[in-house]
């Protein structure tokens, strides 16, 4: 199949077609390293590209298939992985000066879940430095080169979109998955903490970081899930919890199911046009049979702020051995946090974790009334690169506000959250949807986003590169 | 002691709820919780450049230049306003990477 529009592929199709001898890995892989060659001088989505490396994983795989030993629907699937993921004999940077020269001598569990699945690792996709912040400078947004991909797993959320692989791997402490995936136009899940190891993952926060899927669609999603969630031991903070059959809750409806809308925090301000489209998918939701319920999370405007709070002393924990001796190695920006986190107060940083209990608490409250919460993902679109403060509405703020209001409340309380393609601006640029589930409940947040995502067309909508 | 609210009675807790989310608001001495705006307008003077410089000197081992000083101010002084401005009650625990191992 030399005529392969890779961009029109999914996981799902793919796979099929790879199953059925149709088409080899290696013709896949050869098409992604093509178009990585096409477009990553403009896109800079990739700061490492493994290529005679992933040409031998896609050949392996194939003898593998041929030889009768199929082992799924990841097998032979090129992919990305955010740089903060451990490759052994990869370099993995972060994205960061301080670690050019890193090789880990092991893989992330991840890492190794996914190779044994029997992907194909085309290379390591761009983050934020250390994963603290939403610029990813130097990748661009897919949709318009003039804009931020978001961040910090904005490489994967850049490649994905632009089709250079098939899915990817983020990380989320403060909306890195779902930011970018909403400001690229692809589908990102934040699993439940504890759902999916951390190990060998470069920490942001230990409290608050979680790893997952970035794809295009939410079944490349439950498919990937099925592969990286369940319990590690390495992983101190991972969640000895009976693992689902994700795949399986892309079948049935939502008929009758209870979803709630924050009546205050989420929703406001809005950009129009993320309002209008947000208005579009509860219509959407409604006609699939959901029933909608207004609920109350009062103390979701605090996480915010106290969420920064908390990953700037965490972060400066974590960074104390590197900031010590390459202190100048780091960007000013990144540097600057990292001093910031060492003026904050131990007493301070407890009682923020107090409030995030408060947090918590609200949400413990609004599942006693409802399934899944929906919310924007964002309440902008992508700004122009450069662009510190956004207009929202009309109100103006920070751009680093403007993105961790939605995504805060989540990583704070450890919920489950998918952000799905739900339309686009008059300029062209795609608008995210936040489906929200109860702790571990990913199946039902997977089946609210499926039956959304056939509802529409947004998901199949691609940048033209 | 858990401060998750667990009556099982879901008026009763929403009615908590609510009281403990005005309690916040009169507490932190604002009347929108965490606006955008919050920040700018919180007054960045009150832990001052030149404080957080000795401050970083004194107890952390870091320095700070004068705009990074004045950085620090303009985002710490908020927050930890708001931190000190709220007043939770004593029955509420914090969420630590252990508390969260041990709700699974």
């Amino acid at each position: 199949m030399k005529n392969l529009d890779l961009t029109k592929q999914t996981v799902a199709s793919l796979s099929r077609l790879i199953k059925s001898k149709e088409i080899s890995p290696v013709e896949v892989t050869e098409a992604s390293l093509e178009r990585i060659a096409k477009l990553d001088g403009t896109l800079k989505a990739f700061v490492t590209v493994t290529e005679s490396q992933a040409i031998q994983a896609a050949k392996d795989a194939e003898k593998s298939i041929m030889a009768g030993k199929y082992v799924g629907p990841y097998h032979g699937i090129p992919i990305g992985l955010k740089d903060l993921y451990y490759t052994k004999g990869i370099p993995t940077t972060a994205s960061s000066k301080v670690l050019a020269d890193f090789i880990p001598s092991y893989d992330a569990t991840v890492v190794a879940k996914l190779k044994a699945a029997g992907v194909v690792i085309l290379g390591k996709t761009n983050t934020h430095e250390f994963a603290y912040g939403y610029i990813s400078s130097p990748t661009v947004n897919a949709w318009d080169t003039q804009r931020i991909p978001g961040g910090s797993s904005g490489g994967s959320g850049c490649a994905i979109a632009a089709s250079m692989c098939l899915a990817a791997t983020g990380t989320d402490t403060g909306g890195s998955i779902r930011v970018p995936s909403a400001m690229n136009g692809v589908v990102g899940l934040k699993p439940t903490f504890g759902r999916v190891s951390k190990y060998g993952v470069i920490v942001l926060a230990w409290s608050i970081d979680h790893a997952g899927p970035m794809t295009k669609t939410v079944e490349d999603a439950a498919l990937m899930m099925n592969i990286i969630a369940g319990y590690d031991p390495k992983d101190p903070s991972s969640a000895n919890v009976p693992v689902l059959d994700y795949a399986r809750a892309l079948k049935g409806g939502i008929a009758n199911m209870r979803l709630g809308i924050p009546k205050d925090n989420f929703l406001e301000p809005l950009d129009p046009e993320v309002s209008a489209a947000f208005q579009k998918a509860v219509e959407v939701l409604k006609k699939l049979g959901a029933r909608m319920e207004e609920v109350s999370l009062p103390n979701a405007g605090l996480a915010g702020k106290i969420g920064f709070y908390m990953v700037c002393s965490e972060a400066s924990a974590y960074h104390e051995r590197w900031f010590k001796t390459k202190a100048d190695l780091y960007t000013p920006a990144v540097r600057r946090y990292l001093k910031w986190g060492n003026l904050t107060g131990a007493a301070l940083y407890i009682k923020a974790q107090r409030i995030r209990t408060l947090i918590s608490n609200d949400f413990d409250l609004a599942f006693k009334k409802v399934d899944a919460i929906i919310t924007p993902t964002l309440p902008i679109t992508a700004p122009k690169v450069g662009e510190d403060e956004v207009s929202v509405g009309t109100t103006k703020m920070p751009l680093s506000d403007a993105c961790r209001r939605n995504m805060y409340p989540l990583t704070l309380t450890g919920l489950p959250a998918m952000s799905v393609p739900c339309g686009f601006s008059h300029a062209n640029l795609p608008i995210g949807l936040q489906i929200i589930g109860r702790p571990f409940d990913e199946p039902r947040v997977i089946r609210i986003a499926h039956n959304y995502e056939k509802s529409t067309d947004w998901h199949l909508r691609r940048p033209a590169l | 002691m858990s401060a998750k609210l667990k009556t099982g009675n879901e008026n009763q807790d929403v009615e908590r709820s609510e009281m403990s989310r005005r309690k916040f608001i009169k507490a932190a001495g604002i009347g929108a919780l965490a606006g955008p705006l919050l920040i700018r307008g919180a007054g960045a003077d009150d832990i001052a450049p030149n404080t957080l410089k000795d401050v970083g000197k004194q107890f952390a081992d870091v320095t700070l230049d004068e705009e990074e000083a004045i950085g620090a101010s303009k985002a710490l002084d908020p927050l930890t306003k708001i931190l000190r401005g709220i007043d939770i009650g004593e029955e509420v625990e914090p969420v630590t990477i252990f508390s969260r191992r041990r709700e699974k």
